[in-house]
């Protein structure tokens, strides 16, 4: 069933033992991803060189969707251009939203796939991503409700 | 379990079964479950007298009130009026000239702060509520000191969720111009002792204005008794339509007030140069109310004297104390408010867990809670959280209920860790 799509084992792993869960102190852009609705609170780091993310992490306190997306999206980041990680931004929401995207592309992302089918849950799911870019377009802080 | 042996629970002659027979809604199913509706502080579900109220209303009576002379315009007038001192005798009012319409508790409390307490406040004065508000009692008079310069100061609450009445005491002065507190707290259950405060701030003369949303489903309320100044109430969280309300007031103060709103219904006379106001409540009803939503409320207010409030809290009580018992059994659960005074609200955080994730894997049990800080960030931050899951209770739920939210959240726990 569906619920159990959308807390499988690999996603509940991400969410016990997320990868790249840390205050970046050498960060170059960072922003909080505040979910109002909920109180899921991320902030993002990055670590951007020459229009490339050296690497990426979060720190926060949010539910298992919000957490695991993020230690998903940390890990698919990594080396990756900014443009790659906008377009991956773009992708991710489509899945979300049952519109076409390119599965190769953006790699672990799809094991939340399952939350398109549960549409109160799909800010948790983007709010990694929605932080991200405000990182990267400089501004401290953004709101999803 | 099948439907049948859900609701046999009868306790002290309370036949919950015949309780919940008045409330279409229970019978549905939710992913094929049958739902369990632990959501009743944020929203009631209405018995079929509400419905048939509203119904009944539209298709037999409907026109506006106060504008005409035909058949039709005096029945709705009629129906809105007794609705009117259906709810002045449900909250133990002197006078229907106290009882204003609303579209809910906030349209009450925004009607006392701006009408009530902005032209009696400034600079040096203060406003006094307490730290477990609901936004809808914070907001509004945030609003009040950002246009008039007066200070907003918070009543400390302790780690069980009561209001440390020392500190208030202490607190109180002549500078204070308005205190504003819930009698129910929405996301801890607290019973606050709204009478003693009333009377602990009448030595300083200091007006009083009630949240009663959480209150009026589950205890006795008498705006009298409690003495106090202003008392606001939720349609929707007595089982009665959303959308509408009402606020007490009482009449001297009323009658000095400016009007909130203006428009048709509350003028006596309008010409270019200068308006005079109706009387009241009509001076407080700006345009076409919710009327439909009006009588609704009015009925609910009947169907709940009709089955009695002592009755309901009697029930409550043994639910809350059930409930309480069997969530602490889960391991890594803790209760979020635990005053001595409670009602029908159980907030919780288990270790290991966010609240939204039990939240939607307990909706595919068919179990409806509510996850995340219920309008009441300032008291969950000092509970050092930012949401919890709520069960709240409401005069259908049953202890079989109770037993499936556990079994419903022991599950989602095994799936989450």
């Amino acid at each position: 069933m569906v619920l159990d799509q959308l807390y499988q084992q690999a996603v509940l792993a991400h969410n016990r033992e997320p990868k790249n869960a840390f205050v970046m102190k050498s960060a170059t852009h960072s922003a909080l991803g505040n979910n109002a609705l909920c109180g899921d609170e991320l902030q993002v780091y990055l670590d951007v060189l020459d229009e490339e993310i050296k690497s990426a992490s979060f720190n926060g306190d949010a539910c298992a969707i919000a957490t695991a997306s993020a230690s998903i999206m940390t890990e698919w980041l990594g080396g990756r251009s900014t443009e790659d990680a906008r377009a991956g931004a773009e992708a991710f929401e489509n899945m979300l939203f049952d519109r076409p995207f390119d599965r190769d592309f953006i790699g672990e992302g799809v094991l939340l796939e399952a939350v398109a089918a549960f549409p109160s849950r799909i800010k948790s799911a983007t709010l990694c991503w929605h932080a991200m870019i405000a990182a990267l377009d400089g501004v401290d802080e953004i709101t999803t409700e | 379990m099948p439907q049948s042996d859900l609701h046999n629970s009868a306790v002290g002659g309370w036949d919950v079964g015949a309780i919940r027979s008045n409330f279409p809604i229970l019978s549905r199913k939710v992913h094929g479950k049958p739902l369990v509706y632990l959501d009743t502080a944020a929203s009631a579900q209405r018995p079929s007298v509400v419905i048939d109220a509203v119904t009944n209303f539209y298709t037999g009576h409907n026109a506006n009130v106060h504008r005409g002379v035909h058949t039709l315009s005096q029945e709705a007038t009629e129906l809105w009026e007794n609705a009117r001192e259906s709810m002045r005798e449900f909250i133990g009012a002197a006078s229907c000239r106290e009882i204003i319409f609303t579209r809910g508790m906030t349209e009450g409390v925004n009607l006392v702060a701006q009408s009530f307490v902005r032209p009696r406040v400034g600079q040096g004065d203060k406003i006094m509520i307490t730290a477990m508000e609901h936004h809808s009692n914070i907001v509004p008079w945030q609003l009040v000191c950002e246009q008039t310069g007066a200070e907003l100061v918070i009543i400390p609450v302790n780690n069980r969720g009561e209001v440390e009445l020392e500190a208030f005491a202490e607190m109180l002065d002549e500078q204070v111009k308005m205190l504003a507190v819930m009698h129910v707290s929405n996301a801890l259950g607290s019973i606050n002792p709204v009478a003693k405060m009333c009377r602990m701030a009448k030595e300083y003369n200091i007006p009083v204005l009630i949240d009663g949303a959480q209150a009026t489903p589950h205890l006795q309320v008498d705006v009298q008794a409690i003495d106090c100044d202003f008392y606001c109430v939720s349609g929707h969280k007595m089982y009665g339509p959303t959308g509408s309300g009402v606020l007490y007031g009482r009449e001297n103060l009323l009658e000095a007030m400016p009007p909130y709103h203006g428009g048709g219904e509350m003028i006596r006379t309008v010409t270019f140069e200068k308006s005079t106001w109706n009387d009241l409540p009509s001076k407080f009803e700006a345009g076409t109310p919710n009327i439909a939503g009006g009588i609704g409320l009015g009925a609910a207010a009947q169907f709940i004297q009709g089955i009695g409030r002592e009755n309901i809290r009697t029930y409550e009580a043994d639910l809350l104390n059930y409930g309480t018992r069997r969530l602490e059994e889960i391991d890594g659960l803790r209760i979020i408010g635990t005053a001595a005074e409670k009602a029908s609200v159980m907030s919780f955080i288990i270790e290991g867990t966010h609240p939204h994730d039990i939240g939607t894997i307990i909706d595919h049990a068919g179990v409806a809670i509510r996850t995340g800080h219920h309008c009441a960030m300032p008291i969950l931050k000092q509970f050092g959280v930012v949401g919890t899951a709520r069960a709240s209770l409401g005069m259908y739920n049953t202890r079989e209920e109770i037993d499936v939210l556990v079994a419903a959240v022991e599950k989602a726990c095994v799936m989450l860790r």
